[in-house]
């Protein structure tokens, strides 16, 4: 499939968690659903200028939320999207916050 | 931290102060950890939002300016106590330079008690005037003595005269139509006491009793009922009653009913020296004016602002109340005058500075004069004071109070003091008449400085 790199990358996840590692040069991003670690390492080198060592990729839960109304209860679920941390080089880094 | 002072005007001081540029960083980082505890940042608990992150919900510079305003509320407090300064009331401060890295710089003008530089307020080249009592006033006193005591005899053979006291009845009409609060069935007037719309009572002169009067009449355009003002009225009216005032005359017997006095004479005597004793509490009062008019002009006070701020605060709350007793209410004062609140304040001003001028040059007169109020007169008059409001236990509680009690010693050493001036001149002028003691000047309540 062939997908730009911004298409790829959805965004950023910024979380505490996610801060966290980004001081251990792990990056959190949210990225297409049929992104390949492959694509996902290639997008971020062009992106972001930087070499990456690894990639982890997984699908977060979509969990169930409940929520009352006069009529009943509405059940529904959250929707799960891919999430990859991005491993980059030693000494190398990625400015989170000057957009993507 | 460097604080430098310089005397401002109107009796404050400029402070300028500078904070280094590491205890900026510090505050930085308190208010980092403050403001992230108290706001949500999606993805992170309260408290462990980084600044970057913080600043990208609350918007740039907040957290900085957090920072900035606790410390330089921090730094004015220290330099408020390094430089030893006595503030009347929070200064204003103003920011100079607040940048991350660099020293905080920022001026604070602070209100400190003024110095009060005492002119000459002995040495006075005036006397006491003391009002003449002569025949005249007496008579007058007299006249107005006989109005009280006269009586209302009935009068039935001649036609209503100005002065007499009628009762009628009234019919008014519009346009041919009866109108609301126009008509009456026994209604009692004084003509030419001016009560009626003008034109009504001089069209009863002459009437006789029972005789019906017909006329029309103009409602004056100011007139309160906003239906009528500037319009015109037919009025049917009929005297009922007519009584004259008949004073009694002025012999040995009236004075015996006024009192126990023996004739006329006695009464006229007594009147007499009740109009001296007044003509000297007059002039006591009068010269104490001057002397305190004397004082103020040759003395050099630059009062504080807010000084004058809460005096202009005092007279319009003695205007709420006086207008209360009157039974008017402060909207319909201030719509009666056509002023805002903000328009009465200006107004109230040029006087409010006067009075503070006043109380602090008389507080100075009586540092300078040595003037102490003993314990027992305080207490007395707290005592008084808590008896008179023993009805209301907030006002009772609070004359009882630290600060009334500094207000009411204050206000008690200033008259004293003046009262000495009066006293220290009359001794020094013997060939004056003595002026008799007066008890209580009566200072307007809760005008302390």
């Amino acid at each position: 499939m062939t997908l730009t790199a911004h298409e790829v990358i959805v965004r950023p996840v910024i979380s505490e968690k996610s801060m966290d590692e980004a001081g251990r040069g792990k990056y959190t991003f949210r990225v297409h659903e049929d992104a390949s670690k492959i694509q996902i390492a290639a997008a971020v080198e062009e992106l972001f200028k930087v070499h990456v060592t690894g990639v982890n990729v997984l699908w977060t839960k979509a969990r169930e939320k409940r929520r009352s109304t006069k009529r009943g209860r509405i059940v529904g679920y959250t929707t799960p999207w891919r999430k990859a941390v991005v491993t980059v080089a030693p000494g190398q880094k990625i400015e989170f916050f000057e957009g993507v | 931290m460097n604080v430098t002072t310089a005397p401002a005007p109107h009796s404050s001081v400029l402070l300028e102060v500078e904070v280094p540029a590491d205890r900026l960083d510090r505050e930085v980082a308190e208010s980092v950890r403050r403001l992230s505890r108290r706001t949500r940042v999606p993805g992170f608990r309260p408290g462990r939002a980084p600044r970057a992150m913080l600043e990208r919900v609350l918007g740039d510079g907040v957290v900085l300016d957090d920072a900035v305003e606790r410390l330089v509320e921090s730094a004015y407090r220290e330099a408020i106590i390094e430089t030893s300064t006595v503030p009347l009331a929070r200064g204003s401060i103003e920011v100079v330079q607040a940048e991350e890295g660099k020293p905080v710089r920022f001026k604070a003008t602070v209100p400190v008690p003024p110095e009060v530089e005492l002119g000459d307020y002995r040495d006075f080249r005036f006397a006491p005037e003391i009002d003449t009592v002569d025949a005249e006033k007496v008579d007058r006193v007299l006249e107005e003595l006989r109005d009280q005591q006269a009586r209302l005899d009935p009068v039935e053979d001649r036609p209503v005269r100005k002065g007499d006291y009628a009762i009628i009845s009234f019919v008014g009409t519009r346009d041919g139509v009866p109108f609301e609060g126009g008509s009456s069935e026994r209604a009692p007037l004084i003509i030419g006491d001016g009560r009626f719309v003008p034109g009504f009572e001089d069209a009863l002169i002459g009437a006789t009793i029972g005789e019906p009067r017909e006329f029309d009449v103009t409602f004056p355009a100011d007139y309160p009922e906003p239906e009528l003002a500037g319009q015109q009225a037919h009025f049917s009216a009929t005297v009922k009653e007519v009584r004259e005032k008949v004073a009694p005359d002025a012999d040995d017997e009236f004075a015996r009913s006024v009192g126990d006095y023996a004739d006329l004479a006695t009464l006229r005597a007594e009147i007499g020296r009740r109009l001296e004793r007044n003509a000297l509490d007059r002039a006591r009062h009068r010269f104490a004016d001057r002397i305190i008019e004397y004082a103020v002009a040759n003395a050099t006070v630059d009062p504080p602002e807010v000084l004058v701020d809460e005096e202009v605060e005092v007279m319009h709350d003695e205007l709420k109340s006086a207008l209360a007793r009157q039974g008017i209410s402060e909207e319909a004062y201030l719509s009666a005058t056509g002023k805002a609140d903000e328009a009465l304040h200006a107004e109230m001003r040029p006087d409010a500075e006067r009075r503070v001028k006043t109380l602090l040059v008389l507080s100075r007169v009586a540092d300078a004069e040595g003037v102490d109020v003993p314990a027992e007169r305080i207490e007395a008059e707290v005592a008084e004071a808590r008896e008179r409001y023993a009805a209301n236990p907030r006002l009772a509680e609070y004359v009882g109070s630290e600060r009334a009690r500094a207000s009411l010693r204050s206000s008690i050493r200033r008259s004293l003091v003046v009262e000495k001036l009066i006293d220290e001149w009359l001794a020094a002028h013997p060939e004056h008449p003595a002026l008799p003691h007066v008890e209580d000047p009566g200072e307007a309540p809760g005008s302390e400085a």
